[in-house]
Order: structure tokens, then sequence, then C-alpha cells
């Protein structure tokens, strides 16, 4: 019996100091951690709504989150546009966006914020073609409207290319995108 | 063993990826580029230097019925200080390699390198095992990623190796082209090996 | 919370995300315990098992204590200690209770601890946000999705015993190809498109 106890101890002992050390370094890296999620909060923010500065955070009576954002810095008057988290189960991940929209409900643009499609097939989605300097998937968003939101196969400036070999991934966006613009709508209107 | 065996043993003739078969996992999931099979490569390292110093540093204090759940802990804590670190400093990384930097955990090269080295073994010898071993491991995840990423993209470390013509493999950066481009390797090596006579 | 969703988890977590081909969790014992069909049936079920009653645990530890407490950076440790207890205590549980279910399985459970798609399943409960009833069915599906992996690639590996193998090749090296030629298989059912 004794033994067993002295074991347990033991072990509880070493579980301990693992604990005490991982927490140590955790409050260092923290303030790290925090202000790299912001900074990429930030550029996601200002890629799907580039004229604003300022955004304020609101939340609708069932939780819907989404940010109001202005073009001048005191945040006055009526908000230049809108943004919300788009989510969309992809094909094996779930795949999270950040769309901007202006007070028409005009697409601003939309940033990919999180996913982990396919390599190769999937992550296209974020792909940057050679000489351009943004992922051509989500540039084509920029200034649609809502009945502009559909996937096609071939090439349609009107509507949203898909990527081929990943039309899940790419209708996991689109149709997310949608989903939120379509809920922005109802809580401005 | 001399110094030097223990630490070149790892990066030829026991390279764990090649010749032990260990730490399979991430090896195939995160070789879809040669950065991602760096990175996936550092981190492994930094943990098995870190478990093999803890390991060989307490190896008298810890009594023999509860070594490999004391050995879990060590390697665990590890593996959170280098998720955090990843997280704060190289986030494209730690973004890229998911779920695959908590699963160094149960990388079983390193619970093996613990208890069949690090546990027997003097500080300074246990390290140079972890050298040898977490660099023989990153060299394989190099090769792998640069394989595929050659042939299956057309680039290395995202320059763009191949004429316009060349049309990429995609297939070996699907999951099946990392099961195929692995098996061939290996036997690769074992014909290597056979070329000389055998081991 | 509905029958649909549960459904599509079942069907993406065995066939199109399937832990072993598209995943590549679990790779050790499905090349380490595919030599013969039986063994490779008995550890599929012991990683059903575990997987099943290692969701349900590690999710409210998760939701219930590691969030309020904020020490979510505990997660990997927890997890992994909750893990190997966890067969621990399934393994005295059976060698009391079912003893010739432990003969069966026994002697793959140890093996288990160490095998990543425990934990990987642990983890993706996590990180894809689901419900404890959503975990539950994942890590059943996994695990059935690890054992039909495992028994096939059995059944290929106890053929190929009796085919002509290059040298260099004999082993692991064809056992891989083959891996690799399922997993393409299995490509095929990434084209459903279940909502």
């Amino acid at each position: 019996m004794s033994e067993i106890l002295k074991l347990t101890g033991m072990l509880t002992l070493i579980t301990g100091i693992a604990a005490t050390a991982l927490s140590n370094v955790y409050m260092l890296t923290r303030d790290r951690i925090a202000q790299v999620e912001s900074a990429r909060e930030a550029a996601a923010r200002r890629t799907a709504l580039p004229e604003a500065v300022v955004f304020k955070a609101d939340t609708t009576d069932d939780g819907f989150v989404f940010y109001h954002g202005w073009a001048d810095s005191s945040a006055s008057g009526e908000p230049v546009g809108y943004i919300a988290l788009a989510l969309g189960k992809g094909y094996s991940s779930r795949i999270r966006t950040v769309v901007g929209v202006d007070s028409e409900m005009n697409i601003t643009g939309i940033k990919i914020a999180f996913q982990l499609e396919t390599p190769g097939l999937g992550t296209r989605i974020e792909e940057v073609r050679k000489g351009d300097d943004a992922p051509w998937f989500q540039e084509q968003f920029r200034g649609k409207t809502l009945e502009y939101l559909e996937v096609v196969r071939t090439p349609d400036p009107e509507r949203i290319e898909a990527i081929t070999g990943a039309t899940i991934s790419s209708e996991a966006v689109t149709n997310s995108v949608r989903e939120a613009v379509e809920k922005l709508q109802k809580v401005i209107q | 063993m001399s110094a030097w065996k223990i630490f070149i043993r790892g990066l030829w003739e026991d390279v764990p990826l090649f010749r032990l078969v260990l730490g399979l996992c991430p090896a195939l999931a995160v070789t879809t580029s040669l950065r991602n099979g760096l990175g996936m490569g550092l981190a492994t390292m930094s943990v098995l230097l870190g478990s093999n110093f803890v390991v060989s540093l307490v190896r008298k204090a810890i009594p023999a019925k509860i070594r490999i759940p004391s050995f879990i802990v060590v390697i665990a804590s590890f593996v959170t200080i280098v998720d955090l670190v990843m997280h704060g400093f190289t986030p494209d990384l730690h973004k890229a390699l998911g779920i695959f930097i908590p699963l160094i955990v149960v990388n079983c090269l390193i619970l093996g390198r613990a208890e069949a080295f690090a546990s027997k073994n003097s500080l300074g010898r246990s390290l140079l095992d972890a050298a040898g071993m977490g660099l023989g491991f990153t060299l394989a995840l190099c090769i792998l990623g640069s394989v595929r990423e050659i042939l299956g993209s057309g680039t290395i470390c995202g320059f763009v190796l191949t004429p316009e013509s060349y049309r990429p493999v995609l297939l070996l950066i699907l999951p099946p082209g990392g099961f195929i481009v692995y098996g061939l390797l290996i036997a690769w090596f074992n014909l290597l090996d056979s070329g000389r006579g055998g081991r | 919370m509905n029958i649909d969703s549960l459904f599509v988890i079942v069907i993406s977590t065995i066939f199109i995300n399937n832990f072993v081909l598209s995943r590549f969790l679990g790779l050790c014992p499905f090349l380490g315990v595919s030599r013969n069909l039986n063994s490779a049936f008995g550890m599929g079920m012991a990683v059903i098992f575990v997987m099943t009653i290692a969701s349900f645990v590690t999710w409210p530890i998760y939701q219930l204590v590691l969030v309020p407490y904020g020490i979510t950076y505990l997660r990997t440790i927890v997890f992994i200690l909750v893990i190997a207890s966890l067969v621990q205590f399934v393994e005295m549980v059976m060698n009391k209770t079912v003893p010739a279910l432990y003969q069966a399985l026994g002697i793959f459970l140890p093996l288990i601890t160490t095998n990543c798609a425990i934990l990987g399943v642990a983890i993706l409960n996590i990180e894809d946000e689901l419900t404890l009833i959503e975990s539950l069915v994942q890590g059943l599906s996994a695990g059935i999705g690890f054992t039909l992996a495992l028994v096939l690639m059995a059944g290929i590996r106890e053929r190929l015993e009796l085919g002509q193998v290059p040298e260099s090749l004999r082993g692991v090296p064809i056992a891989l190809v083959c891996a690799g030629l399922m997993s393409i298989a299995f490509l095929g059912f990434a084209g459903f498109s279940i909502k």
C-alpha cells in the first residue's frame, strides 16, 4: 500500500512541476499570441472592408456577431460598411471567412481566416497566382451582390468560378458568405 | 559507443523514418511542401532534445513502475511549450501544421528514445542522441517534402521550378501520394543497402 | 441537434475523411498490426472501444474544466494522461468482468496509448466545435473507419505474402504503396456531397 502511495505522490509531483512550468511559459507567450491573433484579425478586416478604419463589435439577440465599420476615426454618422464571420463546412475542415459589405449590401471583400482543406486542392481557395498580389478566388467576391453568389464551373466574371477539383471547398465558402450577407441584410435593414 | 557514433547513427544507420519506420503520421500528413516538412522536423527535434535532456537528468530518481507515464508528462510539457512558442513566433507555420503539433506527443520516436536511450545514458550522450535522431528525422521529412513539392506542385519553398508546360502530378500532394512516395523512398534505401552488400 | 448532422459525421468520418487513409492518423498500428486478419480485427475493436470512450470523457473535461478555468493550453498534457489512464482502467475492468474479451483484445490495449488516432479524435472533436453527442458519434465512426482500413489492409497483406515482391520493396514499402492505392480508392468518396 505504501508503495502505491509513494508512486502516486511521485507522479502527482511530476505532473505538478510540469503544470507549473507550463503556466509560466503560457504567461510569457500569452501577450505575444494575443498580439499575433489581433494582427491577423485586423488584417482580415482590412481586406474585407478596406475603406473602414474604426470597427465596433455588435451582437444581435440571437447571438450573431458582426462589426460596424467607419471610414473616419471619430466613428460618427452612418457606418461605411459591416463585417461578419461566415462559417462553412468544407471538405475536411470548418472554413471561417471574414465577409465585408457596404451599406448597399455589395460585398467589399472577403478573407479566409481559417481552413484546413486538402493541400493542392481545397487550399487553393487561398492561392495567389503568379504576378497577382491577392488570392484570385477570394477577389472574385469583391463588388458582387447576393443574387450573383453562385458557383459556376466556367470562367464568368459575373459569378464565382469554382476551383478545379475543389468544388466542395468553393461552394462551402460561397454558401457561407451568402448566408452571412443574408443575415447582415436582415439585421441592418 | 563513441560520441560521434551516437550522433551519426540517427543520420544514416538508424534514420528514424526510413529504417526504424517510426513517427509516421506527421511525416506523411504535413510533408506536402519542404517548408512544412522542415518546420515539423525542427519542432519534433526541439521536443526530442528537451525530453531526452530531462529524462536523462531525472533517470535515477524515477521509479521503474511509473517510468512511462512520467516520460509522457515530460514529453507532453515540451510539446505544449513548442506549440505556444510557435503560435507566438511562427504563426503561419503553426496554422499550416495544425493538430499535428499537439500530436507530436504520440510520435513513437520521442517516447522510444526516452525509453531506449535517455533513461539509460548520461546527459551528454542523451543530448547527442536526440540531436542525431532529430536531425535524421528532419532530413527525412525534408526529402519527403521536397520530392512531393517539386513533383506535385512544381515549386520548391514556393519558388516555381518547372517550366510552364509542366503539369504537376497533383496526386503526390494528395494523401495517396504521401504513402506512395514514402514507400518508394524506403525501398530505395533498402536498395542502397543491398547494393553495398547488405547490413 | 438532428439526425442528419450525425449521419453526415458518420459518413464523412468513415469514408470521405478516413482517419488512416486521408488524415494520416494511426499509421503505426495500421502498418504494425496488419499482417494478419485476426489480429487486425482485434486491434480494430479495441480502438473503436477506446476511441468512443475517450471522446466521451475528454469533451466534458475540456468544456467543463479547462475552458472555464482558462487553462486550455494544458489540453495536450491532460488529454494524453486521460487517455493513458483510460486505457489502463479499461484493461483492468475488462480483465475482471469479461475475461474472454480481455483474452482477445488485451494485448492490443497497451499499444493504444500511443496511437495518435485516439488523441487525434479527441483534439478534432474540440477543434471542429462539436457537441458532446456529435463527439461521441465522431469517435465511434473514426474507430469504425480505422478498423475498416486496417482489416482491408490485412486482407491485402495476407495475399501479398504469397506474391513475388522485389526484395527491396518487401514488407513495409509495398504495404505503403498498397495503402496509397487504397487511399486513391477512398478519394473517390470525395465526390460525395452530403448536405
